[in-house]
């Protein structure tokens, strides 16, 4: 009897968790908020392998959303931020984008950083109609064309075509492609063999790889060393790894200049590789180089005009990836205000209108079947490391 | 001594117990009970869910509940580690994907196909794996996991490699099942469907021989327990139950990352069985619950969320070192004797 009475009580017991368990569903609901702000949801990599572009993106767009609420905020209505950390991880990037269009009802969403989280959302944005701005670059975004993706950044064929067009002027015409097996090395090496095809004045005469986590890859470019043709070296990465890189070509006394992607381009990137990054070469946004920019350039109040209120709050200067974040936030809001409402379909047509918008990287100009915010020119500037600062060159 | 009394007391009581047939009565109403339970928790759901979000939520709960009461069967009850069942998961997932978006393979044919050959790959690496133990069996599932990460993530041409790959959606019947609401009845049926077979599978003599393979192997086979034949069968249908929700998963969310294959995922679905209670079902369900909406729950803590999310589970690990449903019963029981 006893037993019975125990397997009875185990099941009521059973019973109450699982009530209990189908209510919490229920009451995860957020805190509701005034009705007449303009939500903006926000979805960044800021944990995570891909920390370092999240962070610098998400600290730019709650530091622009409090500046432009201190002036009226858009349409005479606050802009209210909802923002959410997907942790480099495209599983949760896509949960929190459905959160952001039917929990918390926002009108547009800026994100994410990387490219696998930002396509794992997309579906999601055409399915609800709600118009999403990625900060992720690369090509597979806005090609085939998706009817609600917007993207920020140029993508990794422009970016890789001015560190050729370099090249091709230098007549360093033969070059060792040195890139990492990761999602990112991966697409910048094909983009670059691509590149090298079709263009032809490139050669691509070795191509070795190392694997995410490597610390050193002194075998690879010995190999590289020892090829008489190699007239320069092209490191496609990011993160720290291109830090080793630079200092094993430095320690190796390879005489063919390093070069590397624009995703490198942080002031972290000569303080981690030290003296050995002198000469290193790489093509970087505007950000980076405001001070040597000509007034002339469209950005360039604009970017002064930031450095000097991200360095107010966060006493530290902001480098390529806050600008993406800025100029995420910049088109936005400009959308907004053109399409007078924070309707989805009368965002994304304000979106498509988008022309000659100066952001603090460049000029955006958007259309319906542009989503890539394309110009003829690219907004990159290609830059060698002197006294372990950005100089522009030639 | 808790311990003690509560196995004496059904040996005490078993002479003066009730009359067989009534026993048997009693017994299936134990078993069935829970499972209408849970039923009518799935069926009250929709309900009080307010938004797609949450239906969205509980379909990966629903989904991760599977695969949390199949690893429990075999970590739980059969007492063996598995750190590479997100491999199995992403099997699922790419069979089923690959299957259909490459080959234009029926979408469900795929689905049945890759989970079919998820488990086969079990049965053939589970004889030599499983004769391991401890740390060494921990490692060896832990590269299998591993290997079939490399595979995805490396083989771009076949499945997109970091990038991910999509599926389209699924359509059966002239249904299109492009929302969570729709998925919700499907992974809500799979999940009462698994829930009632393992509850009856674990008191039938596959489950007792199964909670002798736990302890010393020799005891287990001096019992006339075949303990090679059942480790492998509970690994094989474990990572094939795995891996129809990996693809079935996939179907849903349309879009899949070898990220959904590697180590940390594992230990998540460890994670599961551990925090719900290992050996026991209903725990595994709890787990799941709690591990997929815990993050969710703690994001408006911003950078402190995995601090917390940290703090809670070593406390509950602490204070509740058997999982949190076997502590919970256990608690209850004695406060009410």
């Amino acid at each position: 009897m006893k037993r019975q009475n125990q397997e009875r009580t185990k099941s009521i017991v059973g019973n109450i968790l699982k009530a209990a368990f189908g209510l919490s569903i229920g009451v995860m609901t957020t805190v509701s908020i005034a009705a007449d702000a303009v939500k903006i949801g926000v979805v960044t990599t800021s944990t995570g392998p891909g920390s370092y572009l999240g962070e610098a993106e998400e600290k730019t767009i709650k530091l622009m959303v409090d500046t432009l609420n201190k002036q009226g905020g858009v349409l005479g209505r606050k802009i209210e931020l909802v923002h959410y950390d997907d942790g480099t991880n495209a599983d949760r990037a896509r949960t929190l984008m459905q959160r952001l269009v039917t929990e918390d009802e926002v009108s547009l969403v800026i994100g994410s950083s990387t490219t696998p989280n930002t396509l794992s959302m997309a579906d999601v944005a055409t399915r609800s109609k709600v118009p999403l701005i990625s900060m992720a670059g690369a090509k597979v975004l806005t090609e085939p064309l998706r009817p609600w993706l917007f993207v920020i950044p140029e993508n990794d064929v422009m970016a890789l075509g001015v560190m050729f067009d370099h090249l091709a002027k230098h007549k360093l015409n033969n070059v060792a492609l040195l890139s990492s097996t990761s999602g990112f090395g991966r697409a910048a090496r094909e983009v670059a063999l691509e590149l090298s095809a079709k263009r032809g004045d490139v050669k691509v005469v070795a191509d070795e790889t190392y694997a995410a986590g490597d610390t050193d890859m002194s075998a690879q470019l010995t190999r590289i060393r020892s090829n008489g043709q190699v007239q320069a070296v092209i490191n496609l990465d990011f993160g720290n790894q291109p830090a080793i890189v630079t200092r094993n070509h430095a320690a190796l006394g390879i005489k063919a200049p390093l070069y590397l992607s624009h995703s490198t381009a942080a002031p972290k990137y000569p303080e981690l590789a030290g003296p050995a990054s002198e000469g290193a070469r790489l093509a970087v946004p505007s950000l980076m180089v405001v001070d040597q920019l000509p007034d002339s350039a469209p950005e360039k109040a604009k970017a002064l005009e930031f450095r000097t209120l991200y360095q107010e709050r966060y006493k530290e200067l902001p480098h390529g990836f806050h600008g993406y974040g800025y100029d995420g936030l910049l088109v936005a809001v400009d959308a907004i205000k053109r399409a007078g409402s924070t309707d989805g379909q009368a965002l994304k047509d304000a979106l498509e209108k988008t022309k000659g918008l100066p952001g603090v990287t460049g000029e955006y100009n958007y259309s319906a079947t542009n989503h890539g915010g394309y110009v003829p020119k690219s907004k990159l500037h290609m830059t060698e490391i002197r006294n372990g600062k950005f100089v522009m060159i030639d | 001594m808790t311990n003690m009394n509560e196995a004496v007391a059904p040996a005490q009581s078993a002479p003066i117990a009730t009359p067989p047939a009534l026993k048997l009565k009693a017994d299936s109403l134990r078993r069935l009970g829970p499972v209408v339970a849970l039923g009518l928790a799935i069926a009250l759901v929709p309900l009080i869910a307010g938004s797609a979000y949450h239906m969205h939520m509980a379909v990966m709960i629903g989904i991760h509940a599977v695969i949390a009461i199949s690893l429990n069967l075999l970590v739980g009850y059969a007492g063996q580690i598995s750190l590479g069942h997100a491999g199995f998961m992403a099997i699922g997932a790419y069979g089923t994907a690959i299957l259909s978006a490459r080959y234009g393979w029926p979408p469900l044919l795929g689905l049945g196909v890759s989970s079919i050959a998820a488990g086969l790959l079990a049965f053939a690496v589970g004889r030599p794996i499983l004769r391991l133990k401890g740390y060494y069996l921990a490692m060896a599932t832990l590269g299998l996991g591993m290997i079939i990460y490399l595979v995805i993530s490396n083989e771009v041409w076949l499945t997109g490699g970091p990038d991910g790959m999509s599926l389209s959606v699924l359509t059966v019947f002239g249904i299109e099942l492009d929302s969570a609401g729709k998925w919700y009845w499907i992974v809500g049926a799979i999940l009462l469907l698994t829930y009632w077979m393992a509850r009856n599978l674990v008191d039938a003599p596959i489950g007792r021989a199964l909670r002798a393979l736990e302890g010393p192997d020799a005891l287990a086979a001096s019992a006339g327990i075949d303990i090679s034949w059942n480790k492998v069968r509970i690994f094989a249908v474990s990572a094939a139950l795995t891996a129809l929700m990996g693809g079935v998963g996939a179907l849903y969310s349309g879009f899949i990352t070898p990220k959904s294959a590697d180590f940390m995922q594992s230990i998540e679905l460890i994670l599961m069985v551990i925090l719900g209670g290992m050996g026991s079902v209903f725990g595994a369900v709890v787990g799941a619950g709690i591990v997929t909406m815990l993050p969710q729950v703690l994001t408006s803590l911003e950078h402190y969320e995995s601090l917390v999310y940290g703090v809670i589970l070593i406390l509950v690990m602490v204070f509740m070192p058997k999982g949190l449903v076997p502590t919970t019963a256990h608690l209850i029981r004695k406060f009410r004797r």
